[in-house]
């Protein structure tokens, strides 16, 4: 049965075409999987559904929901279908509650605004649909920044299926969220379909979470729905290009080289532990002190490739900073090159770069790309080239990662996600250090981009032979890129060894969780 | 909780000392003797002596300090050089002008700028709020004393609904105070009115921009129900900041606009003490207009921590 | 709904009236204002005299173009005191965040903040003798703390950003990150909020010139007509209404300025127009 139908379905903003002509049916039950990559039009198409498109806005064609056409409907009867009828979920549950209002109150609103429940029944509603998200032992009169990301989707979730709605759109909402938290939530998900029979519009980019629980996908790319059919169809025939270049980014695994690894110790970080006073240090409260990195030893050896896996807040990142020397070691001590490293050790400064997560971040604004790439000569010193060497040399480079030596003139907001993180990987090679940290280089990409960034760092240290600290969330980024890898949990190591061995066969029962939480294809594809 | 108050009352303590001390400093590096001000050109060098020993500024400048500081934490401002009256009297007679005033004005303000603004970020984009833009724009833009002498102008001489000038004093009930204070309070309020309805109107359009707005609305909240249910107490939170200094704005920069009426208020007060040379005066009204703007703001961080919260637990 | 550039183009249009008044006035006066001439007094406008003439006889144009020089340098050396000392300890209170310096900054700061402005610039004034020279000290110190406090919050954000902490990586010290990196990214903060600051001075130039305490006679100030203005309003409302005018209009100016440049400046904004 039908319960949803979309016909040439058009959105456009500000005069721009966002979406061109799509056109899709619901049926009751089923999942629904919305994918593409960033810019497909994937969360418009489900604005457009709700009718919540930002101003400026224009929608044509027709959304038949049991027998209205919601492209027609006056706004106040709209209001009345919203959270009743049709409920969505959004992808960032650190902002989608009102941070002033208690999670009891917010949840309550909702039956409140379709006057669903008697006043005096209100109380026991919100308990029994926090119970059902899985939220039993949170007390409604909590506020949201007292919740973890997970627990505050949960209470996302609950606004939205307190009435019983026909429809939920999920809007990415798992892709905030650690990956063991992920998997809880998609169950959660995938048992509304299955057990109270509402039907899902789940909105993803990730192809292995679609192959996984979705009946039926429809696949975007600029605004186009390219590829549709049922999953195990999709992926097996993978008759669309799109399609074909989507997949294989996703599931690629590359191998490389083995090196022969020296014996000699590039790096040693000897029971490092980094504690971080509270901010909020007054004369009425003794700073309490919160150890994020505690007791961590770790070696990078002359053309090591190690990968560094946690979940955020682990404490993988203040690890990163301490390594840089930006934040001092309450204990331990770290050597490089057989030295320990001072905060003055010029050696040390000239060998080790960096490239961060966020491409929008890592440049200044006001700077061209040739003095962007230029910055880390200054750790020379007077050895440094002439700034015309220099400027030769950001161009080798800038050719060597696959951009146009002019881009030299440029500046970095003419350039995509992709490109910025080939500018950093490029910034971070011209003084040739011996040690570079990717600290989730690759995390704010698309999957396509992601696999082109992987192979460019993995020839590219190759040819310069490398060694890196390559720090993510993601395991499969870790398999194909790193040889050894450590598991990090609370400021802890909790497993090392080879990379191949600790994901076939963990030891520890933390990393088996993230190992079993993290979406994979299911096998039929593979037959 | 009780870390964040303590913490706030803590700079709110220190901010007093430091602004104590300042004061004190400044008047001490005026100009011109109060004695030998008092007693005119011709005065004898030992009558000034004399005089300056009465009035303690014989006194190293540490003990005067002291003594000054605790005088006034016990509600003694001294007496006056000029008209050797009890400094407090004389204050607390302005006061009855000067707070009525500012809360006149500041309540004016609030009740023209909050509904303006609430309706502008509502229709953000469209005509109503070009209109309210435009008019906020021009409404900073007037010195409020010019404004105040053309409302004299229209209001005072041509229609004589109000008298140009002057306070007739609480005496002769209420109605006859507020109307004396009605020209005064809407000159003061008017540019107060613009820039509080642009700040109210763009702390709501960023509110209207988060998340939690859009949660809302995919409640089936309509958009009205939105700003008044989500959008209005986040935004308001600027909001309060503003009309708390404001409200010091008004108390103490009153001062132009009570010679414009002739109103004697804590504003002329000052003026006429520091031509005069009566340190006394003036030490003492600045200090209670600092201690006003630093209570103002102390209260209003207090009101954060109920409004948001956030705010309510220590951090860990 | 009025587009940026509609600000920035009747902002820039507003502010170069004043200005342009101003240079003339320099090089060129239609009337001799140091003469009075009672028999010329009051007269209403005219083609001789565009604004007609006050109580003293002297042509209200060339007060005007006159007065508007004390008022724009007022408020601008008002401006230059309020960013050269303001924004270099708001910069070094950031590099040196959630120490004691930075603490002791943004104390001076509140401090400042609780004085009320005027209050103390009668006093500044009092102290030190009522003239524009005094009158440019005291709402000069009075921009120091906006300046200060606007720097230091634009600069701890972007203390944050990555791309500081890869300057810090290529071993920078705080000034120089500060001057080649935090710098120019605040400029278009700091240049919208001198703009607003420029237009609260000239606000509070006619507010002290309106009380005696500015510029003194004979040196004309839109001010200090307002106060002569005001026994004769009820004869001649011309007198106030023209300088006020003068007064509002380049206020006006200066906020359309200030509100079009914001716009023009985001470098965000910037990157949606080019799309």
């Amino acid at each position: 049965m039908t319960l949803l139908s979309v016909k040439d379905l058009s959105v456009s903003i500000h005069e721009q075409p966002i979406i061109k002509n799509i056109s899709f049916n619901l049926g009751a039950g089923e999942i629904l999987a919305l994918t593409g990559e960033s810019g497909s039009g994937k969360s418009i198409s489900a604005l457009a559904l709700m009718g919540l498109l930002p101003h400026g806005s224009k929608k044509e064609g027709i959304i038949n929901f049991e027998g209205t056409d919601l492209n027609k409907i006056s706004e106040p009867n709209f209001c009345k279908l919203r959270g009743k009828k049709i409920s969505m979920v959004f992808q960032e549950p650190m902002t989608a509650l009102n941070p002033v209002q208690s999670i009891g109150k917010q949840i309550s609103e909702t039956l409140v605004q379709h006057k669903a429940c008697a006043p005096n029944e209100l109380k026991n509603r919100v308990r029994k649909t926090m119970d059902r998200v899985g939220l039993r032992d949170i007390d409604p009169s909590r506020f949201p920044h007292q919740l973890s990301g997970g627990q505050r989707q949960r209470v996302v979730i609950a606004m939205a299926i307190c009435l019983e709605p026909s429809i939920l759109i999920a809007d990415e909402p798992t892709t905030a969220l650690d990956v063991t938290t992920q998997s809880k939530i998609l169950k959660l998900i995938q048992e509304f379909a299955e057990k109270d029979g509402i039907s899902i519009i789940l909105i993803t980019h990730d192809l292995a979470i679609v192959a996984n629980i979705s009946n039926y996908l429809l696949l975007m790319k600029e605004g186009i729905l390219v590829d549709q059919g049922q999953p195990k169809r999709v992926f097996r025939d993978l008759s669309h290009p799109y399609t074909k270049k989507l997949f294989s980014a996703s599931s690629e695994q590359f191998s490389f080289k083995e090196n022969n690894l020296s014996k000699e110790k590039l790096l040693e970080v000897r029971s490092v532990s980094v504690n971080y006073g509270s901010h909020e240090r007054g004369i009425f409260s003794k700073g309490k002190s919160v150890e994020a990195v505690s007791n961590v030893s770790l070696d990078i050896r002359k053309g090591e490739r190690l990968g560094l896996v946690g979940e955020s807040g682990c404490g993988k990142s203040t690890l990163t900073r301490t390594i840089l020397g930006l934040q001092s070691a309450s204990s331990g001590y770290i050597k490089f090159d057989g030295k320990e490293v001072s905060k003055y050790d010029n050696n040390f400064k000239k060998n080790i770069q960096v490239v961060f997560q966020d491409p929008y971040g890592s440049f200044n604004p006001r700077q061209k790309i040739g003095r962007l790439i230029t910055e880390p000569f200054f750790t020379l010193g007077r050895e440094a080239p002439s700034e015309t060497e220099q400027r030769i040399i950001a161009k080798k480079m800038l050719k060597e990662v696959g951009l146009s030596s002019e881009s030299i003139e440029k500046y970095i907001h003419e350039f995509s996600g992709g490109q910025r993180q080939r500018i950093a990987i490029a910034r971070a090679l011209v003084i040739q250090p011996k040690l570079i940290i990717f600290d989730e280089a690759v995390s704010a990409l698309d999957v396509s981009i992601r696999s082109q960034i992987l192979k460019l760092i993995s020839d590219l240290t190759e040819r310069y032979g490398l060694s890196y600290l390559f720090i993510s969330h993601d395991l499969t980024v870790i398999e194909n890129i790193t040889e050894n890898c450590l598991v990090m949990k609370n400021g802890k190591i909790v497993e090392r060894g080879q990379t191949k061995h600790i994901l076939r066969d963990p030891k520890n029962e933390y990393t088996l969780s993230l190992i079993n939480a993290a979406p994979k294809f299911p096998n039929f594809l593979h037959a | 909780m009780i870390n964040y108050f303590f913490r706030r009352l803590f700079t709110f303590v220190l901010s007093l000392a430091l602004a104590s001390i300042v004061i004190f400093s400044l008047v001490e590096i005026a100009p011109g003797d109060p004695a030998s001000f008092m007693l005119g050109i011709n005065a004898q060098a030992d009558t000034i002596a004399a005089l300056r020993a009465e009035l303690g500024l014989d006194q190293p400048k540490l003990s005067r300090y002291l003594a000054w500081i605790s005088g006034m934490l016990t509600g003694d401002f001294g007496i006056s050089y000029t008209y050797r009256t009890n400094v407090t009297e004389m204050v607390g007679d302005r006061l009855w002008v000067s707070l009525p005033l500012a809360i006149y004005a500041l309540f004016l303000s609030t009740v023209i700028a909050i509904p303006t603004g609430v309706y502008a970020a509502a229709k953000r984009g469209k005509t109503g709020d070009f209109t309210v833009i435009s008019a906020t724009q021009i409404g900073i833009a007037i010195p409020n004393f010019w404004f105040a002498i053309i409302l004299v102008g229209i209001f005072a001489i041509k229609l004589q609904w109000f008298s140009a000038g002057g306070f007739s004093g609480w005496q002769n009930g209420m109605l006859n105070g507020i109307t004396s204070l009605t020209l005064p309070a809407l000159a003061l309020a008017l540019p107060q009115a613009a820039i509080l309805s642009r700040i109210m109107r763009s702390a709501l359009i960023e509110t209207l921009g988060e998340d939690y707005i859009r949660t809302a609305r995919a409640k089936g909240l309509s958009s009205w129900q939105t700003i008044w249910g989500h959008a209005l107490r986040n935004a308001l939170i600027p909001v309060l900041t503003i009309i708390g200094l404001q409200f010091s704005f008004l108390l103490a920069g009153a001062i132009i606009i009570e010679q414009v009426f002739y109103l004697p208020g804590l504003g002329r007060l000052v003026f006429q003490a520091i031509t005069q040379r009566d340190l006394i005066v003036v030490e003492s009204v600045v200090m209670l207009l600092v201690f006003a703007v630093i209570l103002v703001n102390f209260i209003v961080d207090i009101a954060y921590m109920l409004v948001d919260p956030r705010l309510r637990q220590d951090s860990i | 709904m009025i587009k940026p550039n509609t600000s920035l183009q009747f902002g820039i249009l507003f502010c170069l009236a004043p200005l342009a008044m101003a240079t003339i006035s320099f090089f060129w006066q239609p009337f001799d204002i140091t003469e009075l001439n009672i028999s010329n007094r009051l007269k209403s406008v005219s083609l001789t005299h565009p604004f007609g003439t006050d109580h003293f006889g002297r042509d209200m144009l060339t007060m005007i173009m006159v007065g508007a020089r004390t008022s724009i340098a007022v408020a601008f050396v008002a401006v230059g005191i309020g960013v050269l000392i303001g924004v270099p300890l708001g910069l070094f209170a950031a590099t040196c965040r959630g120490s004691i310096i930075d603490d002791g900054v943004m104390r001076f700061n509140d401090l400042v903040f609780a004085f009320p402005s005027l209050v103390i610039a009668i006093l500044i004034t009092a102290i030190a003798g009522p003239s524009a020279f005094n009158a440019i000290i005291a709402i000069g110190i009075f921009n120091i703390p906006v300046f200060a406090r606007i720097s230091r919050g634009a600069a701890l954000s972007l203390w944050q950003r990555d791309f500081i902490l890869s300057a810090q990586v290529a071993g920078k010290t705080g000034f120089r990150i500060s001057i080649e990196h935090i710098l120019p990214n605040l400029m278009h903060i700091l240049i919208v909020q001198a703009t607003i600051q420029f237009s609260l001075g000239i606000l509070a130039e006619a507010g002290l010139s309106y009380i005696g305490l500015g510029a003194q006679p004979p040196t004309p100030s839109w001010g200090r007509m307002l106060a002569d203005a005001q026994t004769m309003v009820s004869l001649s409302p011309r007198l106030a209404i023209v300088p006020g005018i003068a007064i509002i209009f380049t206020v006006l100016g200066l906020n359309l300025l200030g509100d079009g440049l914001r716009d023009a400046l985001d470098p965000r904004l910037r990157g949606s127009i080019k799309k």
